[in-house]
């Protein structure tokens, strides 16, 4: 199983609504190629979740959408207009959000500020919009004038999401918005971020809560080694017993767990180069 | 049994620790209320020095201010900051001397000592530091920036330029004390009559004091209202979530050079002013009450900066009360290593963490 590269499965090639389309991705952090032909797409109003083992190049899947590594080769295009290698200015204003998944807010300044800074480079006056993520956080209006240092690790999350909302995009970008966080916070961003979608917003989701983010997802991609491992509709991945041992921590319905460890071992370590790289 | 035993132990040691703990908190509780009594008693009856120490406070605050706003936004302490306002004060002076007609300059402004020529030679002189200061980053700091060179050797580049700045002042006005034209005046007098004590105070640091406090607060004003000054600040915060909004991190560093090397200006050529006459070393010997008072206000945050000033000031005067004046660098380094030991995040709190 290790050797099969990517499984297509069940999904026609149906390129109608598609807002986001990577083709043939190769990418890289300084001399190390991380990402190796990745393709994904992501039709209007989906939720999509990258799943996979630490080091299999997810992250660097989406900073490369938004322009943050070096790309090798292949295309991402936005609409149909490719976006390859643009600046990430540009790409705020074609519409592309992105929340990465450290230090995703400015401490010292205030949530409000925060999120004024989110909608820096919007043309004309922003401040409806600012106001608009008032109503749609409320655990935001309430802490609305402290310092976003002073938030909680749920709330700080709630704020990398507002300051990324408030541009409008039509393409969100999530690079484990759950990390570090508690069971039930866990729930309540995952919630936020489906209800985000529900709204209309396209949705591209790196997550290692797979489970939690497959319930809420529309389909997901397993990566493995930097290269497409397997592509499903979330549902189906859910319910399929090899995906669900190896990478969703499920328990097993089968038999020898020493080898499915070895499995795993084997996926991941190829790339375990990534975490350095990218600090 | 030998569980219980054990714990009655514990539980004694706990107490006997807890009460050694009291004693010893009470103890320097104490310690500090007999200090802070005798520091009150001597910033009254010496209300003289406390006074000048003030207003002394409010030109290292002109100058610690910009130095705070370079450490936070680009993370060095810049050691040209000192020669940065000497070459503002010799611009000034270039102004009022060379290049205006001698006649405008005869004529001293109300109760101060320093001529009118003084208001067009200010902005002037701000202007060619700030304008220099960013072109200095573009041609040096930048290039280290961009090749992420270490805060040592970013530091030790600043103390280079330090020393070209210094030779290039040198090279055009030579070594010599130079006079800035003034007419003397009168000291203010403030008879103190129930701690018998007369207050007197060179007229031109009052102006000193309330033109630092002006810019500090256009300073604070600025940071926290404008899209610029948010922006400045969210870059000082975070780089990298900073030009993912979209932020023009470089033009943020060129708006904190600009802004940094105005107030250098400005501090360089008030207090020369004040001072009458001016040196080749006057801002480098400037430099240690101003990175005393940055570390006392908190690395990189301007406003503690200013507080740390007026701190740093009064320390300084007050401490000639013992000591021969020569030793004042030397009280200065006593409060830098005393603040990094006992409050090293400064009084406020560093901006950054």
């Amino acid at each position: 199983m290790t050797d099969a590269v990517a499984i297509r499965n069940g999904i026609p090639p149906d390129t109608r609504d598609v807002v986001l389309d990577v083709r043939d991705l190769d990418a890289s952090y300084g001399a190390t190629l991380i990402v190796r032909g990745v393709s994904m797409q992501v039709r209007s109003g989906e939720l999509v979740t990258i799943i996979g083992p630490n080091g299999s190049g997810k992250s660097t899947v989406i900073k490369s959408i938004f322009g943050l590594t070096q790309i090798e080769g292949g295309s991402i295009s936005l609409d149909g207009n490719d976006t390859t290698g643009l600046d990430t200015d540009r790409l705020v204003q074609l519409g592309i959000g992105y929340v990465p998944q450290a230090a995703n807010v400015f401490p010292t300044l205030t949530v409000r500020e925060n999120i004024e800074m989110g909608a820096y480079s919007m043309s004309g006056n922003s401040s409806d919009r600012v106001n608009e993520m008032r109503g749609l956080f409320p655990v935001l209006e309430e802490r609305w004038s402290s310092k976003a240092g002073h938030l909680s690790g749920g709330q700080r999350q709630m704020l990398a999401l507002a300051r990324a909302l408030v541009t409008n995009p039509k393409m969100l970008l999530l690079d484990e918005p759950t990390a570090g966080l508690a069971p039930q916070i866990v729930d309540q961003v995952l919630t936020q971020v489906a209800e985000i979608n529900q709204r209309g917003v396209s949705i591209l989701l790196v997550e290692q809560n797979a489970v939690k983010a497959l319930e809420r997802s529309d389909r997901a991609y397993v990566l493995a080694r930097g290269r497409n491992y397997f592509e499903d509709t979330a549902d189906a991945l859910l319910s399929n017993p090899d995906i669900g041992k190896v990478f969703l921590g499920l328990s097993n319905t089968s038999g020898t767990g020493a080898d499915d460890d070895d499995e795993t071992a084997a996926i991941g370590n190829g790339d375990s180069q990534e975490d350095s790289q990218a600090r | 049994m030998e569980l219980i035993g054990i714990n009655t132990h514990s539980v004694r040691d706990a107490v006997v620790s807890r009460i050694g703990e009291r004693a010893a908190r009470a103890a320097v509780w104490i310690l500090v209320a007999l200090l802070s009594a005798a520091a009150a008693w001597i910033l009254v009856t010496r209300l003289d020095l406390t006074v000048i120490g003030l207003l002394i406070g409010g030109v290292y605050a002109l100058g610690a201010v910009g130095l705070s706003l370079v450490y936070g936004n680009l993370h060095f302490p810049n050691i040209a900051h000192g020669d940065t306002m000497t070459a503002a004060a010799f611009v000034a002076l270039a102004v009022m001397v060379t290049w205006l007609p001698e006649t405008w300059s005869m004529n001293s402004v109300g109760m101060f000592t320093f001529p009118y020529t003084l208001f067009i030679a200010l902005p002037i002189g701000m202007a060619v530091v700030a304008l220099g200061s960013v072109l200095v980053d573009r041609f040096v700091y930048r290039r280290l920036r961009l090749k992420a060179a270490q805060l040592g050797v970013i530091t030790l580049a600043s103390l280079g330029v330090a020393i070209a700045l210094r030779g290039l002042i040198q090279y055009i006005w030579g070594t010599e004390i130079q006079n800035f034209p003034r007419e003397s005046k009168k000291f203010l007098r403030w008879d103190v009559d129930f701690l018998d004590t007369t207050v007197l105070v060179p007229p031109d640091m009052i102006f000193v004091f309330g033109a630092a406090v002006v810019l500090t607060l256009a300073l604070y004003l600025f940071l926290n209202l404008t899209r610029a000054g948010k922006a400045m600040r969210a870059a000082a915060d975070n780089e990298d979530l900073a030009a993912i909004s979209g932020i023009n991190v470089e033009r943020t560093h060129m708006l904190t050079w600009a802004i940094a090397g105005a107030t250098a200006g400005a501090a360089g050529i008030l207090f020369a002013a004040g001072q009458g006459q001016l040196l080749t070393i006057s801002g480098w010997k400037l430099m240690i009450p101003m990175f005393a008072a940055v570390v006392a206000g908190g690395i990189g945050n301007p406003y503690g900066a200013f507080a740390g000033a007026i701190m740093i000031g009064v320390i300084g005067e007050v401490s000639t009360e013992w000591l021969d004046p020569t030793y004042k660098p030397a009280v200065f380094f006593a409060a830098i290593i005393v603040m990094l030991l006992v409050r090293p995040r400064g009084l406020f709190g560093a901006s950054r963490v």
